[in-house]
């Protein structure tokens, strides 16, 4: 029971983390390829074979979160590579719809959740 | 400086030392079993996320895969960790498992999770019990809501 707990710990901390950092277009260019690389790691290393589609899942996301950024970046080529490793985990898990549009969507409600509304003058004062 | 109030000094500055110390150990321990406790009660949230997302949108041989994982690890959880009690969520699992299986058409396999949600809501609506299908209900609109 440890070791899951503790295993989840980190997928979790990767994942808020990742979700926080996709919403700052400089953070995310930052650390995001090496919060998916950490998240690699784990799926890699793992031992415990009943949570791993739970670490494919949070991997596949932050897949969509990186396509997500190079898109905004005009990296179209890039973006589409990491849409497609998405893809790959997402049907895998047995989504019968995991074109770019729902994949979008699902990463988009999750990164809203982590999104700082910007401040507007009255809520300053 | 005399010899006395070098001591004097040099003791204040032991005492002081040593009971900062004490206090420094004690806030940062209690601050560690903080963090771990709120650790262990949020690391779940990875397998109930997973569960409830392959639910809405995996087919069954997966949302099912995936809503028994988490079900026999709150259970587990449970049994190590009485304190936190999982009894709630148990309950939604098997619900949903066994609104799974209806969409499936095995009645058989739906009853038997719908047992298994009974046992572990009961205990919270003070003896009452619910039917199935107000099991079901409650479930439906929660997951309604959360869409």
């Amino acid at each position: 029971m440890e070791s899951t707990l503790s295993r989840l710990n980190e997928v979790q901390y990767l994942q808020m983390f990742a979700a926080t950092i996709s919403s700052d277009k400089k953070l995310g260019e930052k650390y995001l390829l090496k919060n998916i690389g950490a998240l690699e790691d784990i799926e890699r290393k793992s031992d415990l074979q009943e949570i791993k589609p739970a670490i494919d899942f949070n991997l596949g996301r932050a897949y969509v979160y990186a396509a997500l950024m190079e898109e905004q970046a005009h990296n179209n080529g890039q973006a589409s590579r990491y849409m497609k490793s998405a893809q790959n985990l997402f049907q895998s898990l047995g989504w019968s719809d995991s074109t770019e549009e729902t994949l979008k969507t699902v990463a988009t409600r999750e990164l809203d959740k982590w999104r700082i509304p910007p401040q507007t003058k009255e809520s300053g004062k | 400086m005399t010899r006395a109030t070098k001591i004097l000094y040099f003791a204040a500055l032991l005492i002081g030392l040593s009971i900062g110390g004490f206090f420094s150990f004690r806030n940062t321990t209690r601050f560690l079993d903080v963090s771990h406790d709120v650790q262990r009660q949020t690391a779940p949230w990875v397998l109930r996320d997973f569960a409830y997302i392959q639910y809405r949108n995996a087919d069954h041989e997966h949302a099912n895969a995936a809503l028994l994982t988490y079900a026999n690890f709150l259970e587990e959880f449970q049994k190590t960790y009485p304190e936190n009690p999982q009894k709630g969520d148990l309950a939604v699992v098997y619900t949903r498992l066994a609104l799974l299986e209806d969409a499936a058409n095995n009645q058989e396999q739906s009853r038997t999770y719908m047992t298994k949600a009974r046992f572990w809501y009961s205990p919270i609506v003070g003896g009452r019990e619910l039917s199935d299908s107000e099991m079901k209900f409650a479930v439906n609109k929660m997951d309604a809501r959360m869409q």
